[in-house]
This record gives C-alpha cells, sequence and structure tokens, in this order.
C-alpha cells in the first residue's frame, strides 16, 4: 500500500514536469513567432512606404525626362504588380513569401534603373522636388534593408528554436512550421545611388 | 578596440558621446563636441553620439553604421531620440543615423542636406571638425524642441528576471504532498496540472536596458533605429 503511493507520486511529480516543460516550451515558441509576426509587418511598412513614393517620382521624372517612358512605365508595372499580390498568410507559404520577395526584387531594379537613367538629366539635379524624393527613396531602401536583417533575424530565431531537440518535440505537436528567410539580393544592401 | 562580437568588429558602448577612434579631431574639439553633445542631452534629453573610425573594415556603410547604433544603444526607449553619426576616414564615407522618434524633424532629406551641404565640402578639406561641428548644430536646430528633458525618476533599473515560477512549483509541490498525506482524492490532479502550466508561463519578463548615467559620460537607453538619415560618400 504505502509502495503503490510512492509509485503514484513520483509518477505524478514526472508528468507534472513534464507537463510544466511542455506548456513553457510551447509558449517561448509562441513568443518567438509573434517576434517574427512583429518583423514581418515592419516589412510590410517599409515596402508600403517605398510603394508610396513611386507616384510622386515617377510624375517627377516624367515632366523632366518625358521620353525615357520605357523606363518609367517598367516601374509603374512592377509598383502594380506587387500591389496585386495577395498577402494573405504569405508568412505560412513559403511559395507565396518567394513571389512576394521576387515581385518586390523586380520593382528594385526597375527604380535603379529608373535612377540610373535620370542621371542624365542635369535638369532634375537642380530639382529640389526631385531631390528630396531621391533622399526619401534612398532612405527608405535602407530602412527596407534594415527592416529584412531583423526579420531574418527573429525568424532565425525562432526556426531555431522550433528545431533544437526536444523542443522539436514540442514544435511537431503543436503544428509550429518554419518561416522563410529573405536572400540577400544583388546589390540590395546598397540603396540605388545617384552620385552628381 | 574591444570586439562587440565575432560579426561586429567595432568598438561595445563607449563611455562617451564623441568618439574619435579614427584620430580626425584634436583633444580640444572632441571635448568642445562632448560638451555641446552633453548640453544638448541635459536640456532635452536627445542623444547625439559621433564616431570617427579609420575604415569601414569591409562592412557596409549602411550596415554597420545601423548595427552600431543598436549596440550602443543611443536615445532613450519609447522616445527613440538617438542620433548617429559615423565617419570612416578612409573608405572617405560617412552616414547619419536617426532615430525613430527624430524621423519626422529630421527626414531624410534633412538629414541629405546636412551630409551635402554642411558636412562634404568641409570633409572634402579635410577640416573634420568644421564639418562635425555645423552638422550638430543643424541637427540641433532641426530638432528643436521635440523633446524635453526627462525627470531622474524615469530612470528606472532594468528588471531583473522573476523567480515566482520556480517558487510557485516549489509550493505547489508542497501542496500536493498535502493533499495527499491527507488522504485528498485523486480528482484534484488535472486541475493542480493546469495551474502548474500556469504557473511557468509566468516570470519571464527579462531585463530593459543596461545603461545608466556614468558621471556625465555617455550611456544609452535603448531608443530605436529604423535606417532613417543619410549616408554616402565625401
Amino acid at each position: 500500500m504505502k509502495k503503490s503511493w510512492i509509485i503514484l507520486i513520483v509518477v505524478v511529480i514526472v508528468l507534472l514536469l513534464f507537463g510544466r516543460w511542455f506548456v513553457s516550451t510551447r509558449n517561448s515558441f509562441v513568443v518567438k513567432d509573434e517576434a517574427v509576426k512583429t518583423a514581418w509587418s515592419q516589412v510590410e511598412n517599409v515596402y508600403q512606404r517605398r510603394a508610396d513614393l513611386i507616384p510622386n517620382l515617377v510624375e517627377t521624372v516624367k515632366g523632366v525626362a518625358g521620353f525615357e517612358r520605357e523606363t518609367y512605365t517598367a516601374v509603374t508595372e512592377a509598383r502594380s504588380r506587387v500591389n496585386n499580390i495577395n498577402m494573405e498568410g504569405v508568412l505560412d507559404d513559403p511559395g507565396k513569401f518567394q513571389q512576394f520577395q521576387a515581385a518586390q526584387g523586380e520593382l528594385s531594379s526597375a527604380l535603379s534603373r529608373l535612377m540610373v537613367v535620370v542621371e542624365n538629366y542635369p535638369q532634375l539635379r537642380a530639382n529640389q522636388n526631385f531631390l528630396n524624393l531621391q533622399a526619401q527613396l534612398e532612405g527608405t531602401e535602407n530602412r527596407i534593408a534594415v527592416e529584412r536583417r531583423r526579420f531574418n533575424e527573429s525568424a532565425r530565431a525562432y526556426n531555431t528554436a522550433i528545431r533544437l531537440f526536444p523542443g522539436s518535440i514540442v514544435a511537431g505537436m503543436s503544428g509550429f512550421g518554419s518561416r522563410a528567410y529573405f536572400e540577400a539580393q544583388e546589390g540590395a544592401e546598397e540603396a540605388p545611388r545617384v552620385q552628381f | 578596440m574591444l570586439p562587440l562580437s565575432a560579426e561586429l568588429k567595432f568598438p561595445a558602448q563607449p563611455a562617451a558621446r564623441v568618439n574619435d577612434y579614427g584620430g580626425l579631431l584634436s583633444r580640444q574639439e572632441e571635448a568642445y563636441l562632448e560638451r555641446k553633445l552633453a548640453a544638448w542631452e541635459e536640456a532635452t534629453s536627445n542623444q547625439l553620439v559621433i564616431a570617427t573610425f579609420e575604415s569601414l573594415q569591409g562592412e557596409a556603410l549602411n550596415d554597420i553604421s545601423i548595427r552600431i547604433a543598436e549596440a550602443w544603444q543611443i536615445g532613450h526607449a519609447g522616445r527613440d531620440n538617438g542620433v548617429l553619426i559615423t565617419v570612416f576616414l578612409r573608405d572617405r564615407k560617412m552616414r547619419i543615423d536617426v532615430g525613430y522618434g527624430l524621423e519626422g524633424v529630421i527626414p531624410d532629406a534633412v538629414a541629405n542636406d546636412i551630409r551635402l551641404n554642411l558636412i562634404n565640402p568641409h570633409f572634402r578639406a579635410g577640416n573634420y571638425f568644421e564639418g562635425l561641428n555645423l552638422a550638430a548644430d543643424a541637427i540641433v536646430a532641426a530638432v528643436g524642441g521635440e523633446y524635453q528633458a526627462l525627470r531622474q525618476s524615469k530612470r528606472v533599473p532594468a528588471q531583473r528576471r522573476g523567480r515566482g515560477g520556480g517558487l510557485g512549483f516549489i509550493f505547489m509541490l508542497i501542496f500536493f504532498f498535502l493533499l495527499f498525506s491527507r488522504g485528498g482524492r485523486g480528482g484534484g490532479l488535472l486541475p493542480a496540472l493546469f495551474f502548474l502550466s500556469l504557473g511557468s508561463g509566468m516570470g519571464r519578463h527579462s531585463g530593459g536596458f543596461g545603461g545608466g548615467f556614468r558621471g556625465g559620460g555617455f550611456g544609452g537607453f535603448g531608443g530605436g533605429f529604423g535606417g532613417g538619415g543619410s549616408g554616402g560618400g565625401w
């Protein structure tokens, strides 16, 4: 009788310890996942900031360098493709994430082509409105780089946590999937820059 | 230089606002700027930090400057009112990083303007002090009355990690043993398990920031940066 009590108590304690560990591990994943989502919303914000700059920028360039039609329509088109992406569940779907990244990458290169082309227009260099837009674009590209790095850092922390044994058991049982990263893009670290 | 970490080859948080690792300033010039920035911080709580380096050590300008700003925790948490000026002598590049809270008064175009029109001409002529001094004045002027001085009491010590979870667990165990020794029924098991699990989520808020005033020197207070500002060659 006494022995079975001891066994029961031991079993209960082991169960308790396991339950406690399970819940706290799971909670730590939730915290890390929330950090990833916060970082993601920052990424969306800065990309949106860039998209908001574009109409103004294109208008200004159009006014001065009207016959560079091809270059600035490429920017406008890339921007509308970015805006048309359905962002629903983009974090949970690596394919969608890839698509988002590719579309933003296209916009980046269309923009840097535009900024290279306008180098040929001295009128733009004297245009204060254009210079301000250019400074804003540079700053925004830098913000994008910063937020992408922060997103990658938080996604890495989360992915490492859910993959490490024994936490991986908890992650598997509770359905925590891994998050995709932004890949480094050529020339993405440096904002497109026009030297006057 | 003290390496901050394996990947960041720049010094950990310094004790001064003007850090001339690159040897661009005379001692008097450094002290003059330091006094100016300390007085500004005293009056407004805004932190402007200047750091000069010999070279980028192969890092990208925009990337390294914001990582320094983050590592030194320039500005106050919540206000995010820090500005960092970094200068890399051999690469002939410099950058002004503006904290989130000052992006409104120092938008990128203004930072760009300060860089192109105040800093670059003097830097090209080798007058580093002149460029930095004018930039500091322009930043002070642009910020204007954006923030007021903090009250002393605002500086709370960094929170320590609570120990409530561990203690709670021990109490639970004692409770359990009491329950069993009194011949209680097993029906208490599940609720107890639940409470125990709840307890594990508590006491998990680890600390704020480790900054603090060190005899009038510099201490970062966890201000945030988002990549605003302007940088480039001179």
